[in-house]
């Protein structure tokens, strides 16, 4: 009983993952990422004073966290957090352009 | 425009500004009180300024509506103590002696209270 | 020279009054999905509010007749109403966003609590409206607010393509764009438009008019303001865009909130330019807190007829103090309900442009109304340019909601 359900959840789960998610959904994900590569190395580079940087960077998990629940893109969005928190900038910039192929593939041009 | 000259249009009057012997903005024309009728000269008797006046003019949700923004009251403005009309109202009477701007004056002394009001 | 005075201090009001929340928002966005190609709703857009701005300052000083009056008088007591129903709600939220906009900004400053700072922001202007006198809350915010130029001074130095720059100039339409990129391009011009030329600034500008007791001695001012000030404004809101399509554009962000916006000055200037950055959209922004919290309070007054004017002490016009506190109050609440600012200005853009052709349209023809302005009503320029924006306006506002829906806000 207990591996059907277990089966059961890891089956919705791909199934969610699986899923094309919403085109400006997407579109918010990529930005949310590339806002937070960009600040990472203004950061790095010391053209950004501290309190600005911990704020923003607040502002965009806070901004990535109500994506975590959109079908398609709650990996990424878990993927995303994980590598802000890290501080990992060239992992976030790859998600970056991964989201970027992604979008398009449905057809965006920029 | 002087008292005895003829008012051609409705729209020269109703909803235009109305100021006091004072310069005091004291409300706006909402309704304009007629006598006589079919036949018989029609003269105009006085202004209604308020909401009340809206009575007839709007559909009753928006009168209702109007009222719950700005109030129910409505004061009647006596044609004599009309001056001139020309792009506003101008009275040859002040606001108080004709019970205009009534809200004002019961609101002014609690606002006072506020220090630099 | 005191006139000179006047004159220049007018056009300082208005270009570091020119950019809200929504202009730096909307600027950004479009300059980092699109390049330069949409510079061009920009100098249009500001075509039109000097043409209705002018006319406005024009009304108040000859017929002495602010827009809410005349909006009754030429548009009957039914319609006027819903309009300003529909236009003191869009005020409101206009002011939520801005009020969220101070908050963010402080917060980025200073860290803290999101909510905490909207309250201070709230309690800050409320003081300052209640104290100052009208011409001084003006310039405070106006003045100050000009250390955006920063963000002028960012787009010069990072070295656009400046033929690229120019081409955008030019009205276009991306013909061989996907359906997608074209229905959010669409709502982008609308979204521009709207952002230019909210309602609330012909409110609080032709109130301001008659706060000031302008009469027609003061028309050249009234020219000067609307015809150079907003033009150098508009300048500030096109380097916006220029700065995020050198950026942004290159890096795939389509900033989501103020802050990032921040990183266009970043670049060039560091932190002297972040400091400069977030303290100019902080009076910025409260500027346009105050005029549309203010726009809200002379539309209800004037619809009413009650005594109006920041020019007189609060307790003089009590229901006019009442009125703007109290909508000050009302775009508080909804800061604290944690609606996004972003959100809160998608749909003031929107309800905005909606709004615009009924607040337009008594102004147009009272200023061609030859018994109110005498020899200063429109002449045959005013007329073909206004009944021209007139015209796209009206478009414009039936296409806004469906391409609100058709791009998720131009987010697809």
């Amino acid at each position: 009983m207990r591996l059907r359900i277990g089966l059961a959840i890891l089956a919705a789960a791909g199934a969610a993952s699986a899923a094309e998610p919403d085109p400006a959904k997407l579109a918010q994900a990529r930005s949310l990422v590339a806002e937070a590569v960009a600040l990472d190395r203004a950061e790095a580079a010391g053209r950004v004073p501290r309190a600005y940087a911990q704020a923003l960077r607040e502002n965009l998990v806070d901004g990535l966290d109500k994506l975590k629940q959109e079908p398609g893109l709650a990996g990424v969005v878990q993927a995303a957090l994980a590598d802000l928190r890290r501080r990992d900038t060239a992992a976030l910039a790859a998600l970056r352009d991964r989201l970027v192929a992604q979008e398009r593939s449905h057809g965006r041009a920029d | 425009m002087k008292q005895g000259q003829s008012i051609k249009l409705l729209s020269e009057l109703r909803d235009l500004e109305i100021f006091d012997s004072e310069g005091e903005l004291c409300g706006i024309c909402d309704e304009v009180e007629f006598e006589g009728g079919p036949g018989k000269p029609l003269r105009i008797v006085a202004l209604i300024v308020g909401p009340g006046g809206y009575e007839g003019r709007l559909p009753r949700w928006a009168a209702w509506l109007a009222r719950r923004i700005a109030g129910g009251g409505a004061a009647r403005v006596p044609w004599s103590a009309v001056e001139h009309v020309t792009s506003r109202i101008s009275l040859n009477r002040t606001a108080q002696s004709l019970g205009l701007n009534a809200a004002e004056r019961r609101l002014k002394p609690v606002i006072a209270k506020v220090p630099f009001a | 020279m005191g006139g000179l005075i006047e004159i220049v201090l007018g056009i300082m009001t208005a270009v570091g009054g020119f950019v809200d929340v929504s202009e730096l928002t909307f600027a950004a966005q479009a300059g980092s999905r699109f390049g330069y190609s949409l510079l061009w709703v920009f100098a249009l857009a500001t075509v039109g509010i000097i043409v209705f701005g002018e006319m406005s300052g024009r009304v108040a000083a000859v017929a002495r007749q602010p827009v809410f009056a005349a909006m009754r008088q030429r548009l009957g007591l039914g319609v006027g109403l819903f309009t300003l129903i529909a236009s003191t709600m869009v005020s409101l939220v206009t002011c939520a966003a801005e009020l969220g906009g101070m908050a963010l900004v402080l917060k980025l400053a200073f860290s803290g609590e999101y909510r905490l700072w909207a309250a201070v922001s709230v309690v800050t202007l409320v003081v300052t409206v209640w104290v100052l006198p009208f011409k001084w809350i003006e310039r405070l915010f106006g003045i100050l607010g000009l250390a955006m130029l920063v963000y002028a001074a960012a787009a010069v130095a990072l070295h656009p393509p400046w033929a690229e720059v120019a081409r955008g100039l030019a009205p276009q339409f991306p013909l061989s764009a996907g359906r997608q990129d074209s229905l959010a391009y669409g709502y982008f011009v609308v979204a521009i438009a709207s952002a230019v030329m909210f309602p609330y600034e012909t409110y609080f500008y032709s109130s301001g008019g008659i706060e000031e007791h302008w009469t027609r001695k003061d028309l050249m001012v009234n020219r000067l303001t609307t015809g150079v000030g907003f033009s150098l404004g508009s300048l500030l809101a096109m380097a916006i865009l220029i700065a995020a399509a050198v950026i942004f554009r290159p890096v795939h962000v389509g900033p989501q909130a103020p802050g990032t916006v921040v990183l266009e000055v970043a670049a060039p200037f560091g932190k002297t330019g972040v400091a400069f950055a977030l303290f100019g959209m902080l009076l910025a922004f409260g500027g346009a807190a105050v005029e549309t919290c203010l726009a809200a309070a002379y539309s209800v007054a004037q619809f009413f007829g009650w005594p109006w004017g920041r020019y007189r002490k609060p307790a003089e016009t009590p229901r006019f103090t009442l009125a703007w506190l109290i909508a000050f109050l009302i775009a508080a609440a909804l800061v604290m309900t944690g609606i996004e600012p972003l959100q809160l200005v998608e749909w003031s853009i929107v309800f905005s442009i909606v709004v615009l052709p009924l607040t337009y349209l008594p102004l147009l023809l009272i200023a061609n109304d030859k018994k109110f302005m005498g020899t200063e009503a429109n002449g045959w320029i005013a007329n073909v340019l206004g009944w021209s924006f007139y015209v796209a306006l009206a478009v414009a506002a039936l296409a806004a909601i469906p391409l609100f829906v058709l791009t998720s806000g131009g987010q697809k």
